[in-house]
């Protein structure tokens, strides 16, 4: 029965087409959006671009040129939410950075979870915040671009009231179209990602009355930090 | 599909009498029409990109069977299981040989208008299989046992004290009329829901050919969830929604959700590959893609028709549309209601159980003026009238009249007699009538007087 439907719905839309096209058009080329000046204001560079477009998406963007830097103002953003259970992903960059051990180090009481334990799940459900790395940044729309790894869950920047991402600044590309061949090309080349997605700023709704509320079912918090090459040492 | 348009005259003219009703539409329309427009000025070339999603629309459409065929494909070789359905039906059955399997007892929903449209909410719920929507405008909806009244937020209708008041009654929880609150009170109710549920269902708003991706569009993470948490995901998708390439997602991305919501993009994305990999924490252990007919083949016979198949369901065309503002979403009887959805209902069921939604139109063309893959729905709805007229649908008296106002527009002569004598005949109403009392016409629409003098008789006038 189920290969009657496939043969039965692909014989009825070929038989249907054949009757003609009524109004064709040719795609352009090659297409651009282009944009006024002021939003995104892509003369800028792009970094530029990126936190002013985030920022007014309600994430909190800041810049840091040290592995102490950051540290330094990711305890700041974990004191000021008050987070007890933070779980970190265990992707190279976090790693590199070692992002648990310093955070365990500087947060006295709370608990930080590299999500190593028997029931990670577990420990997924029950955190607050989670901490993360990406795949790319891009500028035009302030979108962090996230790909599930065994390294790195889905549910780490889902169910926790706070996501906190971790990026570099190679990894910045001005425009969703500049990013795609690299999209494709991870795509291709990694397979083991059951699912990449695009992250614009927290979790919200407008479904009553229009207003705007942020942090339905996804994160409350979105905060990004990302590593420059800094010219003077700190 | 089941619709209830039949009623959609006697329904119009009762909301047309609720005042602060239509006050409330027209807020929320206008709102959503402002905010589209803020972020559409910034782009200068917005025409040359709706044409271009037009035209990928358009291709996606004419090469629609080859790219079933490769998305098929590529999906199955992701890991996805790929089922297809024919009728609404069969698309739920698919849905509950799977629940079956699984002994399901509660399924998650994120929002999609194609399961509105095979009614399964209402299937799963005789399998006795709780099913809960948990996008927050039709958590609200399906708490009220309605269908939603718009196709991106399908709760606006109803005020925040109506919400409060519905979740104190349903939920049990104490009344807050506050938006925050109330939302806070949704997450906390459908967070449990989401860990306990064994299966996902979602929608989708493209599927990507070349690559076997789904695409679900969202701001709420709930379709996250949705398609993370349970260990089954089932995605159901209309055979319209496949485009070709990847690359053409960013075309797509940005022009609907600047004519959805007023945004540049929304907050969330996710493109689908398939199921679990090895070695990943979360994720579900099968993903199933069922991908429904339900009448859309037959629309391709029809030229002129086809390009419904275009709509990205962004509901824009809803939102500048006279007639929705003032009889909003549920009069029209359809889940697809508004300008697209008068369009689409009457190929989907019937032009005869439908065939006053071609007429909710006052052919204004705003709705194809603001459609971003630029579907000429006005002039669709002319065409359906035009297929009602020679289907015999109108009523005898109406036939009757068109003939004979023919016959005297095609006749110099019958025309000067017929306008002389009606110029005659009103002069024996009281003045004070601006309007002719024409029988029926004029039960919901003025017939203006006649002027004392035709065109051409002032014309000699100035002449001498």
């Amino acid at each position: 029965m189920a290969a009657e439907a496939r043969a039965n719905i692909l014989n009825r839309v070929r038989r249907n087409l054949a009757v003609g096209v009524f109004r064709a058009g040719t795609k352009p080329a090659s297409f651009e959006m282009q944009r006024t000046a002021d939003r995104p204001n892509l003369q800028k560079p792009p970094i530029e671009v990126f936190e002013e477009e985030l920022t007014l998406v309600g994430g909190t963007f800041q810049r840091v040129s040290s592995q102490e830097q950051l540290c330094d103002a990711l305890r700041k953003v974990c004191d000021r939410g008050g987070y007890q259970n933070i779980a970190v992903s265990q992707e190279p960059l976090i790693e590199e950075l070692q992002v648990a051990e310093n955070l365990q180090r500087f947060l006295t009481g709370a608990r930080v979870s590299k999500l190593n334990s028997l029931d990670p799940m577990d420990e997924l459900r029950s955190a607050d915040a989670g901490v993360t790395a990406c795949e790319f940044l891009i500028a035009e729309t302030g979108t962090i671009v996230l790909r599930s790894s065994p390294l790195v869950p889905r549910s780490l920047s889902l169910l926790p009231h706070a996501h906190i991402v971790i990026a570099t600044e190679e990894q910045l590309f001005p425009t969703l179209v500049s990013c795609v061949p690299k999209l494709q090309h991870r795509l291709v080349q990694s397979p083991a990602s059951s699912c990449t997605t695009l992250v614009t700023g927290p979790s919200r709704t407008a479904d009553i009355e229009k207003v705007l509320v942020r942090g339905v079912h996804g994160p409350r918090e979105l905060h990004v930090f990302v590593l420059v090459k800094s010219e003077e040492p700190r | 599909m089941r619709i209830t348009s039949k009623a959609f005259k006697s329904r119009a003219r009762e909301k047309v009498l609720d005042l602060s009703a239509r006050q409330r539409y027209r807020g929320a329309t206008q709102h959503s029409v402002e905010a589209r427009n803020r972020v559409v000025q910034d782009v200068l070339n917005w025409e040359e990109l709706r044409e271009t999603a037009r035209i990928l629309k358009a291709q996606s459409i004419e090469q629609l069977a080859d790219l079933l065929q490769q998305l098929e494909e590529h999906a199955s070789a992701n890991g996805i299981h790929v089922h297809w359905a024919e009728t609404d039906q069969e698309a739920c059955n698919h849905v509950i040989e799977i629940a079956r399997r699984q002994h399901a007892s509660l399924i998650v929903k994120s929002k999609s208008m194609v399961s509105e449209e095979i009614f399964l909410s209402h299937a799963l719920e005789k399998e006795g299989i709780e099913t809960v929507e948990t996008d927050l405008g039709e958590f609200i909806v399906q708490l009220a046992g309605e269908l939603p009244f718009h196709i991106t937020t399908p709760a606006i209708h109803k005020s925040r004290e109506d919400i409060g008041k519905l979740f104190a009654n349903k939920l049990g929880v104490p009344y807050t009329s506050e938006p925050t609150e109330l939302t806070k009170i949704a997450r906390e109710v459908l967070r449990e829901k989401f860990l306990k549920a064994q299966i996902g269902i979602s929608g989708g708003n493209f599927a990507i050919a070349e690559t076997g991706q789904i695409v679900i569009v969202e701001n709420e993470g709930n379709a996250r969830l949705t398609i993370t948490l349970p260990r089954i995901h089932i995605a159901i998708l209309g055979i319209e929604k496949v485009i070709p390439r990847l690359e053409d997602l960013s075309t797509f991305l940005a022009i609907l959700a600047r004519s959805a919501t007023g945004q540049r993009i929304t907050s969330y994305v996710s493109l689908i590959r398939g199921p679990k990999q090895q070695g990943e924490i979360d994720g579900p252990d099968e993903v199933h893609l069922i991908l429904l007919d339900n009448g859309r083949s037959d629309i391709l016979a029809d030229r002129k028709m086809r390009e419904v198949l275009y709509c990205i369901r962004c509901g824009a065309c809803l939102n500048v549309c006279p007639v929705y503002q003032v009889v909003g979403g549920h009069t029209y009887g359809s889940v697809y209601p508004g300008p697209i959805g008068s369009a689409f209902t009457p190929l989907m069921a019937s032009l005869e159980e439908a065939k006053d939604l071609p007429y909710a139109s006052s052919l204004c063309g705003r709705c194809a003026e603001i459609c971003p893959v630029k579907i000429d729905v006005h002039h669709l709805l002319l065409w359906l009238r035009r297929k009602a007229v020679e289907e015999r649908l109108s009523n005898l008296f109406e036939r009757l009249i068109v003939q004979l106002w023919c016959m005297i527009m095609k006749n110099l002569q019958l025309y000067r007699i017929a306008s002389k004598f009606a110029r005659v005949l009103q002069a024996f109403l009281p003045k004070r009538d601006s309007v002719l009392p024409v029988p029926i016409w004029s039960k919901s629409r003025d017939f203006p007087r006649l002027a004392p003098k035709t065109f051409r008789e002032l014309w000699r006038e100035v002449e001498d």
